[in-house]
């Protein structure tokens, strides 16, 4: 299995939180290790490059998870699908709470709808790790 | 000078989703979400009525209380070992998945993932799900847990190789041929 600080490095990469000086380290690392090398294709080949989605995606944001089925094996678009669960859940109506005495008027029900940047890059973990 | 109402109003126009995308995260699930964020945006609110911690890093600090008000639930429905959060109805995707075995697979592949989270350090699985489903960037979770952003950035990577190692033994493509 590829060292630790490589995979470390590569998950970093999934989420593009590389700095400059980790970058170049994780190219040198690639460099110099084949295992880290054949791990970091494996990732990019199995799952492929899952595009991103802005902060601001509409409710439901599963067409992620459609056009993810184009791209990966069921397997991997159904992986994608429930890590979608994970950060957005049922994409239900809110239930109302009940009014607080002296809630200022804002929140709570009148609270903006949200939608959760989901990424997708969470089913890459599920590839094996050499 | 503006009233604390306006403040308030201001920070909730401004920062109020990203209360409840912090509230979600932490809980992963859409109501208990919604019950923290509306209990932290309350504490907010009479902080800044009664002149307490006037927010000098709004956002940073509505942060802190939208995490405290998320981990607060979380504990105390740990301790009430209340299995509701356990049980959610099926999303979108799910409830179009076709057949049976596919949706038997996507069910345990969730349950799969949840107990892989359960086996993060308390501060791993925070900075993960604030970094992955929270919207959050790793310099925001740093500020908001008030440690320097290398300390996070290297809580989030060691949180991501763990879930890895522990996701990777499920594979649906072995599951597939087992069961012909």
């Amino acid at each position: 299995m590829p060292d630790e600080r490589g995979r470390e490095l590569l998950a970093l990469r999934l989420y593009d939180e590389l700095d400059a000086d980790e970058a170049r380290e994780l190219d040198a690392r690639l460099a110099a290790d084949p295992g880290l090398r054949a791990y970091a294709d494996e990732l990019d080949a199995g799952l492929g490059r899952m595009p991103r989605l802005g902060a601001a995606v509409a409710p439901p944001a599963y067409p992620r998870v459609r056009g993810a089925r184009r791209w990966w094996p069921l397997a991997a678009a159904f992986a994608a699908g429930v890590l979608v669960t994970l950060a957005v859940d049922a994409w239900r109506e809110p239930t109302a709470p009940a009014p607080r005495p002296d809630a200022p008027v804002g929140f709570g029900r009148d609270a903006p709808p949200i939608a959760a940047p989901v990424t997708g890059r969470f089913a890459r973990l599920l590839r094996s790790a050499r | 000078m503006t009233s604390a109402r306006e403040r308030f109003d201001t920070l909730v126009a401004e920062h109020g989703a990203t209360v409840v995308g912090v509230c979600r995260a932490i809980l992963r699930d859409e109501h208990l979400g919604q019950d923290a964020a509306q209990d932290a945006l309350l504490r907010a609110w009479e902080r800044l009525r009664d002149g307490v911690g006037a927010p000098t890093a709004p956002a940073a600090w509505l942060r802190r209380i939208a995490l405290t008000s998320a981990l607060d639930l979380r504990r105390r429905r740990s301790l009430r070992d209340d299995d509701a959060r356990h049980v959610r109805a099926p999303s979108p995707v799910e409830s179009s998945v076709e057949s049976p075995a596919v949706h038997a697979e996507f069910a345990e592949l969730r349950a799969r993932l949840d107990r892989a989270l359960e086996t993060l350090s308390d501060r791993e699985r925070t900075v993960f799900v604030l970094r992955h489903d929270g919207g959050l960037t790793l310099a925001e979770i740093a500020d908001t847990l008030g440690v320097a952003t290398p300390t996070a950035k290297t809580q989030f990577a060691r949180a991501c190789v763990r879930l890895q190692a522990a996701l990777a033994r499920f594979d649906p493509k072995r599951s597939d041929t087992d069961a012909r």
